[in-house]
């Protein structure tokens, strides 16, 4: 046969492939597998490790495509736990039976650590950001005072927001949105104004980091640690006519880092994953995820007595009255259909 | 009386048995279902029967088809399909003007182009439309010049920008295939036509109806790479507000709650549109006879081109790359070089920082290296797979199988990456097959063949123009003369497809180092591929050290291009060099 020679190099190939792919992996059998989306979770695995000695497989992705494994894994999970920034997701996933409750030994949480923490613990917060931080190029506008503000013609043709299909942290931005002015409608009909007075959506943070550094936007609406990472990498290299500045306008949405464990999980993971829980829940931790000073270490700890890296200023107080914290159990089950209806009428 | 066998003619009988009944296209068979039919098949499973893989209640349904019928998702589907349409047959039409004047006449400009096509190959289709922005955005460099264009503007962020990015984009899988075929193609029928009187046209006419294989496998990658692209559809078509089917799909499936049901009918609806594709070819190919390629296939001589017809074409060739890969160069260079473009009018900074950084950075060694590994073995073993399926693809017979693999090798390159990746999930994590001990999801291995059946339709519609043009009485007259089939493929077939099979290798190295959708879903932890680090860059807001890598992964390939080649020049037979070599 003519093709024989050739199917020989294949079969020997994809055999060859197979073959070593049939020797033990490093996976669920003796490593516990962490599904993360957070800069410094490869940092506190390591530290985990040195700690306990049980190894960590880390998985480190933005908040869709790892949300998106998960899914398709539904009938054969593969992580041991999941650690991202938003609790609709952990929410979805608790009111579908797939967590495992878990309280960490030894974590005692502040005001707002305590209320982001569902009764049930269904899943851990060890610290939480801001939606939004509102970035403005003091070079080329002035600084919005409000969300009227911003769908006024000062701002229009100027301002940039994430799509909350594609980033995580954006759906509960509109989730407070929701919250502050009182129904969804009211919401449709701002985010509809605003998208009048030329608002444009890019896919996530750094794709609307990206159009306001090139001067397609000179307003960007993204996470706190974003917009306060922005300000200090052009604090730190000067660049003529771009001088970003956050503030925040009227009542920002408080944005939980939470992290779950898989309710479905092998005994060993499940072990595994609730170490690792008690050991993000502790001060030594905390150390590490705010070392770096940029990113996603720019949050506020929820353990009591922890600060939040230099860069940050002080804790927001719910009294203040600025910030807001929404149910996330509320809004996981409108989340769909709320992202649906921006990608069709504003992105 | 009862004779007692001895055990190991027992053995061997058993052996012997199972020998015959397992062939080489057994194993061909097996592979092709195992990497490309299995997953395909279960993804879009879920659209009828989300209860199957966990995905829903339901065992059967429809439901998830009324979702899709929705008229956003039906006009982003008709989108892509237009899209696709324009591009492949624009991408075919310059490819074929191109690879005429760069094979069949002296123009000056034939050198470059050789050198370019990688590279152009090599350009994500988001640095290409990125390119193009930074010139007509608002602050971009046309505005910071004083020239400001609103309407070439909204062009670009609609249809005619996203058509005219994917026609670019797919020129060079045209040419490719294109090219390899006219080699193959000597010049008697032109010189037939020009003795009996008909003019250069009628003589290109002639050519181009000969070539028609490889021109309708050219049109059906490019639009099968058209409809399912990414980085145009994210770089321009979202912020354009110009729907198209990938990024519908996309958002879909990076949703929260993702819908898996919702992206398979969508698929399926897409899938639609291939067959549209491959029924179209069918109807222009039937019954048509190509096979030119014989021994008696003379070499080219290059037409000599007057100055008129010489600065015409040189301009045409030099015009298409300034489009084309200068555009891109010109993105590349604005992202990783120069701080603050488009934000200040005269005092910009440009400088190496983020390129050496990156040099010094660990993030790009290790994830290099890996995406290196894995390309090389994903080029090496998709292009003997490629060769085994086109031989299929243009044999007389007409069979299911050959429609069966014509239809999935398509269904691959439709399907966006994304979508391919998560049925590699619903295959490989079986509960089933882990008990059997195949750990195959969360491996390199997976990952390795997920490339292979990602690369394998572009591999194997590249070759498909030159299997097309191969004559059987070659074959048959070496076996004639006492040669097995070893020696026949070695000393008939090989020569004469070795440089399709280089150019198909090149091809497919070049596409799976900066694979991004199946490496994001599926790689091994701890063994991040380039793309995943490069987009790890970028999310993390550095927007100039992720092109910087970008950059030194696209110079890599061209390395490795460049040694493939020098290794072809300097080792394979003088013969094998013969083909399509033209006379000055």
């Amino acid at each position: 046969m003519k093709i024989s020679q050739k199917l020989s190099f294949a079969s020997v190939a994809i055999a060859t492939i197979l073959a070593g792919s049939l020797t033990p992996v490093a996976h669920a059998a003796d490593a516990f597998q962490l599904y993360a989306a957070l800069d410094y979770s490869t940092d506190v695995a390591t530290a985990f490790t040195a700690k306990t000695g049980i190894a960590v497989n880390v998985t480190a992705l933005s908040t869709g495509p790892l949300l998106a494994k998960i899914t398709a894994e539904k009938n054969n999970p593969q992580w041991g736990a999941y650690w991202a920034d938003g609790a609709e997701p952990c929410a979805a996933f608790d009111l579908d039976k797939q967590l495992l409750h878990y309280k960490p030994k030894g974590a005692h949480l502040n005001a707002i650590g305590a209320q982001l923490t569902p009764k049930s613990h269904a899943y851990q917060v060890p610290g939480f950001t801001e939606m939004v931080g509102v970035v403005y190029n003091s070079a080329k506008v002035r600084k919005p005072t409000s969300w009227d503000d911003l769908s006024s013609a000062t701002f229009k043709n100027q301002v940039g927001m994430n799509n909350p299909s594609v980033s995580g942290p954006t759906f509960p931005f509109i989730a407070g949105l929701i919250e502050q002015f009182g129904n969804e409608d009211a919401m449709k009909s701002y985010l509809t104004k605003l998208k009048t007075n030329g608002l444009r959506a890019f896919d996530k943070n750094s794709k609307t980091l990206a159009a306001l550094n090139t001067g397609v936007v000179n307003v960007a609406l993204v996470q706190s640690s974003a917009a306060i990472t922005e300000v200090n990498n052009y604090k730190a290299k000067p660049v003529a006519g771009l001088k970003p500045a956050v503030t925040y306008l009227d009542k920002t949405t408080v944005l939980p880092s939470c992290l779950a464990i898989d309710g479905k999980a092998s005994a060993f993971q499940q072990d595994a994953a609730k170490k690792f829980a008690d050991f993000v829940m502790s001060t030594e931790a905390v150390s590490i995820m705010v070392k770096s000073n940029t990113g996603d270490s720019l949050f506020w700890p929820t353990l009591v007595g922890r600060t939040p890296a230099p860069s940050i200023s002080t804790m927001p107080a719910l009294s203040s009255g600025t910030v807001q914290i929404v149910d996330p159990y509320k809004y996981a089950l409108i989340q769909g259909e709320v992202q649906d209806w921006f990608t069709k009428n504003i992105a | 009386m009862s004779v007692q066998q001895k055990p190991g003619v027992k053995t061997s009988r058993a052996f012997a048995v199972v020998r015959s009944k397992f062939s080489p296209m057994t194993a061909f068979w097996m592979i092709i279902v195992s990497i490309l039919v299995l997953p395909i098949i279960l993804f879009l499973s879920v659209a009828f029967s989300p209860k199957l893989l966990d995905q829903g209640p339901q065992w059967f349904t429809f439901s998830s088809f009324k979702a899709a019928a929705d008229p956003y998702f039906l006009r982003s589907i008709w989108h892509s399909f237009l899209l696709g349409v324009i591009s492949a047959v624009a991408a075919t039409s310059v490819a074929l003007v191109v690879a005429w004047i760069v094979l069949r006449t002296n123009t000056a400009a034939r050198k470059i182009w050789n050198l370019a096509i990688f590279a152009l190959l090599l350009a994500p289709s988001y640095l290409i439309a990125l390119g193009w922005e930074r010139i007509f955005e608002r602050a971009g460099v046309l505005n910071i010049i004083g020239v400001d264009l609103p309407s070439v503007r909204n062009l670009l962020y609609g249809p005619v920008g996203i058509g005219m990015i994917l026609t670019f984009k797919g020129i060079p899988f045209a040419y490719l295939v294109i090219s390899n075929a006219m080699r193959g193609l000597g010049e008697e029928f032109e010189q037939a036509v020009r003795v009996h009187g008909g003019s250069r046209v009628q003589a290109f006419k002639m050519m181009a109806t000969l070539l028609l294989p490889a021109i309708w496998s050219g049109v059906a990658i490019v639009f099968a790479e058209s409809i399912s692209d990414f980085g145009v559809a994210s770089q321009l078509a979202s912020p354009g507000r110009y729907s198209v089917a990938t990024f519908t799909l996309y958002k879909s499936v990076m949703s929260i709650p993702v819908s898996f049901p919702l992206c398979a009918a969508i698929s399926i609806i897409l899938l639609a549109l291939v067959v549209l594709a491959l029924l179209a070819q069918a109807k222009a190919l039937r019954g048509r006879s190509f096979r030119v390629l014989s021994g008696r296939t003379r070499p080219i001589t290059r037409q000599r081109l007057s100055r008129t017809a010489s600065l015409g074409t040189n301009f045409t060739i030099y015009g298409l790359l300034f489009l084309t890969l200068g555009v891109p160069v010109f993105g590349a260079i604005s992202a990783s070089m120069i701080q603050g473009l488009g934000t200040v009018i005269s005092n910009y900074q440009f400088n190496f920082d983020n390129y050496l950084r990156v040099i010094r950075s660990p993030l790009l060694r290790s994830p290099l290296l890996f995406s290196a590994e894995a390309a090389l073995i994903t080029a090496s073993v998709a292009v003997v797979l490629a060769a085994v399926s086109s031989k299929m693809l243009v044999s007389t017979k007409n069979g299911v199988g050959k429609k069966f693999l014509d239809f999935f090798l398509l269904a691959a390159v439709g399907l966006p990456g994304i979508v391919f990746a998560i049925g590699y999930i619903f295959a490989y994590n079986l509960p089933l097959a882990q008990k059997f001990g195949f750990h195959l999801y969360g491996s390199v291995a997976l990952l390795v063949l997920a490339y292979i059946a990602t690369a394998l339709p572009s591999t194997t519609r590249s070759l498909v123009g030159n299997m097309n043009q191969f004559q059987e009485s070659l074959s048959e007259a070496c076996r004639v003369h006492g040669f097995n089939a070893i020696k026949t493929w070695v000393a008939v077939v090989l020569p004469l497809i070795s440089r399709p099979l280089l150019a198909a290798w090149c091809l497919t190295y070049c596409g799976t180092l900066l694979e991004l959708p199946v490496s994001q879903i599926l790689y091994p932890p701890g063994r991040a591929p380039l793309a995943v680090g490069i987009d790890h860059a970028l999310g993390n807001y550095d927007f100039g050290g992720g092109t910087a890598m970008e950059v030194f992964a696209i110079i890599s390939a061209l390395i490795v291009v460049a040694i493939a080649y020098g290794l072809y020049e300097s080792l394979a037979p003088r013969g094998w060099k013969q083909l399509g070599k033209a006379r000055s």
